[in-house]
């Protein structure tokens, strides 16, 4: 993880070896209201510690260093990946077709349409956003299931797997009391007012089920 | 009476003998005529003696050109004695001077014993011929009679010796004069023959000249060379071959033309150039070298090349000029036609790689055409609502232009190497030559993921040649490097265009790539037609860049790299 910055507004980056493309996008996004930053090449951007703000990457398909499709794997494989919005001067179908496979907003080609950039830039930062939110919400959940002791979070488990309770004491071989005890924990713990909430929960922090043997 | 009468019987009788003497005598030059000196002499003696009676004769005859004289002698027969005509004369010496008519002389007889009576005579008027001496026993000894007979014979005898003399020389002279003239005339024969052998052989020189000079004329006229002398002294034309009148466009009838009438017929652009150049040489005294036009009354262009040079005579100093006139009219039309051919090949070959470019060179011009679509937007959306900013408004129309600028510089760029041109030469910097090409050639280095580094002197000199050849040239060059480099993995892809001086204000130019080289097998094969290790492309690009480079005075040559790669350079 890169270490963080007080960024809380979207920030545009814009990847484009070539000047004069480069800075017409830098000043459209400007016009859009947007924080803008840009880079004559990928390895440049990479050495740009990651932005703590919702943010896309508007990008070249054809960098001389390091083509836009590698900078794309790179970024997925360092768990930073942003949306990123794919500028081609000729759009091969191939090229589109993995680009958009692996994450791609969009795939816009030349001549470029001010209204098309805007829009993908404005869809890509809603769902960096978007996805920013649901990875805090996750952090959070985390935080929580890891405040259980583990005889809690072994109750969750057969809880979520649809186990009663006399069953759970059954399997643990501890009272039927001692259970209601530790689910009450679980629930509070977790900040759940339901079963169906917990069972969410546990889906989203992929806690497998449990059978019964 | 009858003595009287035998007296006067006598008398008579002596005077009929005198005559008859006397007419033996008178009558002696008829026997002489013609005869020789001694002939003469041994006659005269002969009448002497028997007519007078003598005991001896004796003459001395001096020699007419002053050598010794000549004694002779006779003596009567009855003394049937020899004598020596020397001792005679030794003996008589004394008296030979005398004058004859003091006779009676008696002096001791030379040739015997007693005395003898001498009459001595001369002969001819002052004894210029000699003397003659009688000599008689008789002591009355001369008579008058006899006298007068000695006398009269001795001067007939002088006439005849004279004559004979005379003759003699005549004969002497004519046998001279015959001789001299024989000598004269063999000498003359001589000469004559000499002279018509001289004749013949110089008729033979003659023909012999007439007949090379006829071969030469002939190859001057197969081989367009005319020749020519020029006197430097005179400033004169001394020689004009048949072709170089024809070259020049001059009437050989009209003799040698002047050096003004010669002058003319050179082109007026090339007149002044040559003939400083001309001039220098002759104030040098070295060889004389140009290429030059000529203009014929019609009209016609003739392009000749000339070479002279000095020659000096025995004490060094510069007499003439000799030289050549080439007519290389012919081969500059073919050159031309060649240099036509080439350059609509080189065309061709252009419009070829610029048709494989086209992606590429589209993508040049649709990124500044971009930049300007959205700057414009951008400008827009500045204009007004709630981000107006009039200072990015004014940034953005500034970098529209210079896009704008952008686009259009690489559409110029295109059109320059797709028209069709002759071959215009004119005094560039390679530098812009190769920063328009790099311009050109980036999308490809991009397309391909090639690095394009330029490394530029910056102190070259100007030099002259076709713009859009020598593009054609580095474009060429750029792209086989870039086309080498496709298959390199794992090293970077990069091509290097540097440039530096050359001696003698000449430049070099190296394009330098990281590619996978060239097979040291094919490395002869590259700069032929058609050949080609790509699957596309003509396969004439360095062969036609090849033959720019070389109408350029450069030369176009690939080395290997050290490392990993091959470096092209080419001079111009």
């Amino acid at each position: 993880m890169q270490p963080r910055m007080a960024e809380t507004q979207a920030i545009v980056f814009v990847v484009d070896d070539d000047a004069s493309v480069r800075e017409a996008l830098e000043r459209l996004v400007r016009s859009a209201g947007l924080r803008v930053e840009a880079f004559a090449s990928a390895e440049e951007f990479l050495t740009r510690p990651k932005a703590d703000a919702p943010s896309c990457l508007v990008l070249d398909v054809q960098l001389p260093d390091l083509n836009g499709l590698d900078l794309q794997r790179r970024m997925v494989d360092a768990n930073a990946d942003i949306p990123i919005v794919f500028i081609t001067g000729h759009g091969d179908i191939p090229t589109t077709v993995r680009a958009m496979k692996a994450g791609a907003v969009e795939f816009l080609t030349k001549p470029l349409v001010e209204g098309d950039v805007l829009e993908s830039i404005r869809q890509a930062i809603a769902r960096d956003r978007a996805a920013r939110d649901h990875h805090a919400a996750t952090a959070r959940l985390r935080a929580r299931y890891a405040s259980l002791t583990p005889r809690e979070e072994e109750v969750m488990a057969w809880v979520v797997s649809g186990l009663l309770n006399k069953h759970i004491a059954g399997e643990l071989g501890i009272s039927e009391e001692t259970v209601k005890v530790h689910r009450g924990h679980v629930m509070r713990k977790m900040g759940a007012d339901s079963l169906a909430g917990l069972v969410r929960m546990s889906e989203r922090l992929g806690i497998p089920h449990r059978r019964k043997p | 009476m009858k003595a009287e009468t035998e007296r006067t019987a006598d008398e008579v009788k002596h005077l009929k003998a005198c005559i008859n003497d006397l007419i033996s005598v008178v009558a002696l030059p008829a026997v002489w005529s013609g005869g020789e000196p001694s002939q003469i002499v041994s006659t005269l003696f002969d009448v002497l003696l028997s007519m007078l009676g003598l005991e001896f004769v004796y003459a001395r005859l001096k020699d007419p050109f002053g050598g010794a004289p000549i004694d002779m002698v006779r003596v009567a027969q009855s003394r049937n004695l020899a004598a020596q005509p020397q001792d005679v004369g030794r003996a008589l010496n004394p008296w030979l001077g005398d004058d004859p008519h003091a006779s009676p002389l008696v002096v001791r007889n030379p040739i015997g014993d007693g005395d003898v009576s001498i009459a001595p005579c001369r002969l001819g008027l002052h004894a210029e011929i000699g003397v003659l001496v009688a000599g008689s026993r008789r002591a009355d000894f001369p008579t008058k009679t006899e006298r007068l007979l000695l006398d009269i014979a001795a001067n007939q005898a002088a006439i005849g010796l004279q004559d004979a003399r005379l003759l003699n020389e005549q004969r002497r002279v004519a046998e001279e004069l015959d001789q001299r003239v024989a000598q004269r005339t063999r000498e003359l024969a001589a000469v004559n023959e000499e002279l018509r052998e001289e004749i013949a052989e110089r008729k033979r020189a003659e023909e012999k000249l007439r007949r090379s000079e006829a071969y030469l004329a002939e190859a001057e006229r197969l081989a367009h060379v005319g020749s020519s002398a020029f006197d430097v002294a005179t400033r004169t034309i001394v020689h004009f071959s048949q072709e170089h009148f024809r070259l020049f466009g001059l009437d050989p009838e009209a003799g040698m033309p002047s050096f003004e009438v010669a002058r003319q017929r050179i082109h007026p652009e090339d007149r002044d150039r040559i003939l400083e150049t001309f001039n220098r040489a002759v104030n040098e005294r070295k060889d004389f070298e140009a290429d030059h036009r000529t203009v014929l009354p019609d009209g016609t262009i003739k392009y000749v090349h000339v070479i002279a040079h000095p020659a000096f005579n025995a004490s060094g100093d510069l007499v003439e000029y000799v030289g050549t006139v080439m007519d290389l009219t012919e081969r500059k039309e073919a050159d031309e036609k060649l240099r036509e051919a080439q350059a609509e090949l080189a065309h061709v070959s252009r419009v070829t790689t610029l048709g494989e470019m086209a992606a590429s060179i589209a993508h040049e011009v649709d990124q500044p055409l971009s930049g300007v679509v959205i700057n414009a937007n951008a400008c827009l959306r500045f204009l007004t609502g709630a981000t107006q900013n009039l200072d990015e408004v004014r940034d953005g129309l500034q970098a529209i232009a210079r896009d704008g600028r952008r686009a259009s510089d690489v559409i110029g760029r295109i059109r320059a190497l797709a028209r069709r041109t002759m071959t215009e030469k004119e005094l560039l910097s390679i530098n812009d030559v190769i920063r328009e090409v790099v311009g050109l050639a980036e999308g490809e280095a991009r397309r391909t993921r090639a690095r394009l580094r330029t490394d530029l002197a910056g102190d070259l000199p100007r030099v002259l040649g076709d713009r859009v050849q020598l593009q054609q040239v580095v474009l060429n060059l750029l792209l086989n490097g870039l086309d080498a480099m496709q298959g390199v993995v794992g090293r970077p892809r990069e091509l290097v265009i540097s440039t530096q001086r050359e001696a003698s204000d000449r430049v070099r130019v190296a394009v330098q790539d990281s590619g996978s080289g060239i097979d040291p097998q094919l490395a002869l094969r590259i700069f032929d037609p058609f050949y080609t290790t790509k699957s596309s492309g003509l396969g004439m690009g360095l062969s036609i860049s090849r033959s720019i480079i070389e109408q350029h005075d450069g030369r176009l040559w690939a080395v290997p790299n050290d490392g990993p790669g091959t470096t092209f350079h080419f001079t111009v």
